[in-house]
């Protein structure tokens, strides 16, 4: 039994033995098809029917509380064309408290109000609140007594997706535990695939500075846009059959060049291709086809064959390198120096910028890599999940080891920050996935400057998988 | 990874290896075109493709590249072989019934236009054609012999009851690098067991499996009529205790069957017990049975002793699985004890359930109404209503339906039943130790 199988067999067990994802994001539609409504919209829509329930009197006036005031506006905005579908009249209203805002709407002529508390949390986009009367019996006197009706519970939850995390994380953050207290990160579905990932990658393909995403699945590639969008898809299934394939989805992406470029290499077919993004028809042309697998920008492999890893020799371009002791499930490179406190950082520093890299064993060890200092040190590392990548999370060229969980079949994997560089990890910020068992993990921009986010390729235990996004927010 | 199995050396035909353990290692070296990964859900192993035209044709394109165990390339040829082999009378197999829906009954198969594909025109609509197609009696076998291995996630290996992880299965290699199979009791398995040295254990009673299994190995006593006499039925039943049977005299994992189809596939509950009919005068009859399953010649026995009390003068007759095929072919038995490896799709489950009783004849009445129903739901539930109807009409007792019981040990992880209910050894691996 080769223990490079066994890890992700591993994984891929206690993934089945998981329970069924509720309530998921959209599934993927065909580029130019209508959009499926975004979480905030479905959210919405669902308060806008149990408001509608109650007939309430109109106007009615709606308050929205969140960490984030651009996600309690953006929710109010919905909620009043929803409600106004619905034919009644909705006016936002602010205050600064939910018993504030009783007073403000009935000022401003509202008959009725709906008071609603939103929160994000472990990928979960959630309303909370009630709908009320506003008006007041002249006869209660200095006591401004409530009417009877309206008077209901609003509550509904949906997945959170790329846009309402964009929302939440655009101010003050909500998120889950942090270790250190100086980091959180909230994270939500980004989109939903028909198959499990294989293989994610991230790159600006269109110039505009946000990292899109590939996906590859054992039957297509797909390009996703930041906010999770279908950009193109091309299906490799005509490619030939490998004559030893992998049993799980396995395989390769990478996002290079100028012109940019996507090569990919399913772990299920004889080769792979090199593509061309062609945003005006959202399509990927071939360029030519594959015979190694791309690991990253300038950098090859090939696959340990019928196994979900790459043999231990990998390519520099042309030229062959010796870059582990055995083969790897997972190889993350960053530009930046390493966020160490150790002195060998400064070896690093001095040579202006390094490349570091971060390998994944299926053993969970791993191997932190600086090919850039005097020494060409490395470090070991151990207790990695199998979805493991060095990410810039602060937007300081300092690439912090991001890793999931390292056990067999925990109740529910989870996201670590890990801080101290290579010698002492120690852990900055853990908490819960939404859903599923990440394998795969890559940073992404949002321009230059601005922190990283982690995209994550997860298996759910339907079979089907799904892209989920965790960025950095207030702590 | 070391496996244990209480059996002596299984059936290798695909066509004969239908007890649970014998399908179970058989399914390591030889499969069918595709696997179920649901009762109407099938992956495509062998094949490229399994395409419906219409209600008319299924055209089953192979791929290119695959080959059997000993080298030779597969052909759309072989394919068809292997299929028709299982149609002839000479094979006496009940499982020709799931290929009775194809014009000729599946006897004349051959290559389509091109090697690699193979056309199947129906005789009429069977949706359940194609996941029928993935029952293991119906594996792919070389022309050198139906012994011989096929395509499976292992090869045979030299040293006998080894195997070895083939590279180039299509779905991918199996997590096991090799398979080492020790065939004994269950005494051996316990003993080899507490010597650490089986990891996987198949075909032993235990209190807690390792798998949940569907019992779909149904076992009816099949008797002829004019030999027994018109009031068998009532006999047998107002002797015989079908939970009886299930509990005390077959191994578990095993379920009594109150109707034609296991309770894996049709709900059921156990009809009171009629009384004892009249008995003219005492019969002779000569129950048979498979010799290589022990809990068949349990099942004989207490037979045998209940309706002596009758004035049944019963004596058992172990035969060979091929044997009792054949005598199962041709009708010349009086009790029969006939075992069948049921697929999880009710309706073609009802059409081997007849095939067994012994009432091919009946197949061109009950299948074509049943497959002009598209809704696979609806089908299964129309298939259930007439597995209720024809009951009490066909020359068999449906007694009780058995899993394959497997335990494995703490380090075996990923071990799971398909849907035929067959442990999946190939997705098996060992756990290395936990990450530090």
């Amino acid at each position: 039994m080769s223990p490079a199988r066994s890890l992700t067999a591993a994984l891929l067990a206690a993934v089945l033995g998981q329970s069924a994802p509720t309530g998921g994001p959209s599934t993927i539609a065909p580029p130019g098809s209508p959009e499926v409504a975004s979480a905030l919209g479905q959210l919405a829509a669902r308060l806008a029917r149990q408001v509608a329930e109650a007939s309430p009197e109109g106007p009615i006036g709606l308050y929205a509380r969140a960490d984030s005031a651009e996600l309690a506006r953006g929710f109010i905005t919905l909620l009043v064309a929803e409600l106004s579908k619905a034919k009644l009249g909705a006016i936002a209203v602010s205050a600064a408290s939910p018993d504030a805002a009783e007073g403000v709407a009935r000022d401003r002529g509202a008959r009725s109000l709906a008071r609603v508390s939103l929160s994000l949390d472990r990928g979960q986009l959630e309303a909370r609140g009630d709908l009320l009367s506003t008006w007041v019996n002249f006869w209660s006197g200095k006591s401004p007594t409530r009417a009877p009706r309206p008077a209901a519970i609003l509550q509904a939850s949906v997945s959170a997706d790329a846009q309402a995390l964009a929302l939440a994380s655009s101010s003050i953050g909500v998120g889950s535990q942090s270790a250190g207290g100086d980091l959180n990160l909230l994270g939500a579905t980004l989109v939903a695939l028909p198959l499990p990932p294989a293989a994610i990658a991230a790159g600006d393909l269109d110039g505009d500075g946000k990292d899109e995403i590939a996906a590859l699945t054992n039957d297509e590639l797909i390009v996703f846009s930041a906010e999770g969008r279908v950009l193109a898809r091309r299906d490799h299934r005509s490619l030939p059959p490998s004559p030893t394939p992998c049993r799980e989805p396995f395989g390769a992406v990478a996002i290079y060049g100028n012109p940019r470029r996507i090569a990919y290499f399913s772990a299920n077919r004889a080769r792979g291709e090199v593509l061309a993004f062609d945003l005006a028809r959202s399509s990927l042309r071939p360029i030519e086809p594959l015979d190694r697998v791309p690991l990253s920008r300038g950098v090859w492999g090939t696959f340990t064959p019928g196994q979900n890893t790459f043999d231990s020799e990998i390519y520099f371009d042309q030229k062959r390198d010796r870059y582990a002791d055995h083969p790897f499930s997972a190889l993350s490179f960053s530009d930046g120096p390493q966020s160490s406190r150790d002195s060998r950082s400064d070896a690093a520093a001095d040579g202006g910028g390094s490349l570091q890299s971060v390998i994944v064993f299926p053993n969970g060890s791993g191997l932190w890599k600086n090919a850039a200092s005097r020494q060409n040190d490395s470090w070991r590392l151990s207790g990695l999940g199998a979805a493991t990548a060095l990410v810039d999370i602060d937007g300081n060229r300092l690439p912090d080891l991001v890793t999931t969980t390292a056990l067999y079949n925990p109740e529910r994997d989870e996201l670590r920050v890990l801080q101290g560089g290579p010698i002492e990890p120690a852990t900055r910020w853990r908490g819960p996935i939404p859903r599923g068992r990440a394998l795969q993990m890559v940073a992404a921009s949002n321009g230059m400057g601005n922190p990283q986010h982690v995209v994550l390729g997860v298996w759910l235990p339907d079979g089907s998988g799904e892209l989920q996004v965790f960025r950095k927010v207030s702590p | 990874m070391r496996v244990a199995v209480a059996s002596e050396r299984p059936e290798t035909d695909p066509l004969l290896a239908d007890a649970p353990v014998d399908a179970a290692l058989v399914r390591m070296t030889t499969q069918p075109v595709c696997s179920l990964e649901a009762p109407h859900r099938l992956r495509p192993t062998l094949t490229a493709d399994i395409s419906v035209h219409g209600d008319a044709q299924l055209v089953i394109a192979i791929l290119p590249g695959r080959k059997f165990a000993n080298g030779a390339a597969i052909t759309a040829r072989d394919v068809a072989s292997s299929w028709s082999r299982a149609a002839q009378p000479a094979a006496s197999s009940p499982y020709r019934a799931l290929l009775f829906p194809i014009r000729g009954e599946g006897r004349r198969l051959s290559a389509g236009t091109s090697s690699r594909s193979i056309e199947l025109p129906l005789s009429f609509p069977w949706p359940d054609l194609a996941t029928s197609l993935c029952h293991p009696a119906l594996g792919i076998v070389p022309p050198s012999g139906p012994a011989a291995a096929g395509l499976g996630p292992f090869t045979p290996a030299r040293a006998p009851g080894t195997y070895e992880a083939n590279l180039s299965f299509p779905i991918g290699r199996p997590f096991a690098d090799r398979l080492a199979v020790a065939f004994t009791d269950e005494r051996g398995i316990a003993r080899l067991w507490v010597l650490k040295q089986a990891q996987i254990a198949l075909g032993i009673s235990d209190e807690r499996y390792s798998i949940s299994a569907a019992a779909l190995y149904a076992t009816y006593l099949v008797f002829n009529p004019a030999k027994t006499g018109a009031e068998f039925r009532q006999a047998f039943e107002s002797v015989i205790d079908h939970g009886d049977l299930s509990r005390s005299f077959v191994r578990s994992p095993s379920t009594p069957m109150h109707a034609l189809l296991p309770p894996s596939l049709m709900p059921q509950d156990a009809p009171p017990r009629p009384g004892p009919p009249a008995i003219a005068a005492p019969r002779q009859l000569a129950l048979a049975f498979d010799q290589s399953l022990p809990d068949q010649r349990s099942v004989a026995e207490r037979i045998q002793v209940k309706l002596h009390e009758l004035k049944y003068k019963v004596s058992l007759r172990p035969l060979p699985r091929s044997k009792l095929r054949t005598l199962w072919a041709s009708g010349g038995y009086d009790l029969m004890l006939h075992a069948v490896l049921l697929p999880p799709t009710p309706a073609a489950a009802l059409s081997l359930a007849i095939e067994a009783s012994g009432r091919h004849e009946l197949l061109s009445a009950e299948l074509p109404p049943l497959g002009a129903i598209a809704n696979d739901a609806e089908r299964d539930a129309a298939a259930r209503e007439r597995a209720k109807a024809l009951a009490g009409s066909l020359p068999s007792i449906p007694l009780y339906a058995q899993a394959l019981g497997a335990v494995a040990s703490e380090e075996i992880k990923g071990l799971h039943a398909d849907a035929q209910g067959l442990p999946a050894l190939d997705d098996a691996f060992i756990a290395t130790e936990a990450p530090p």
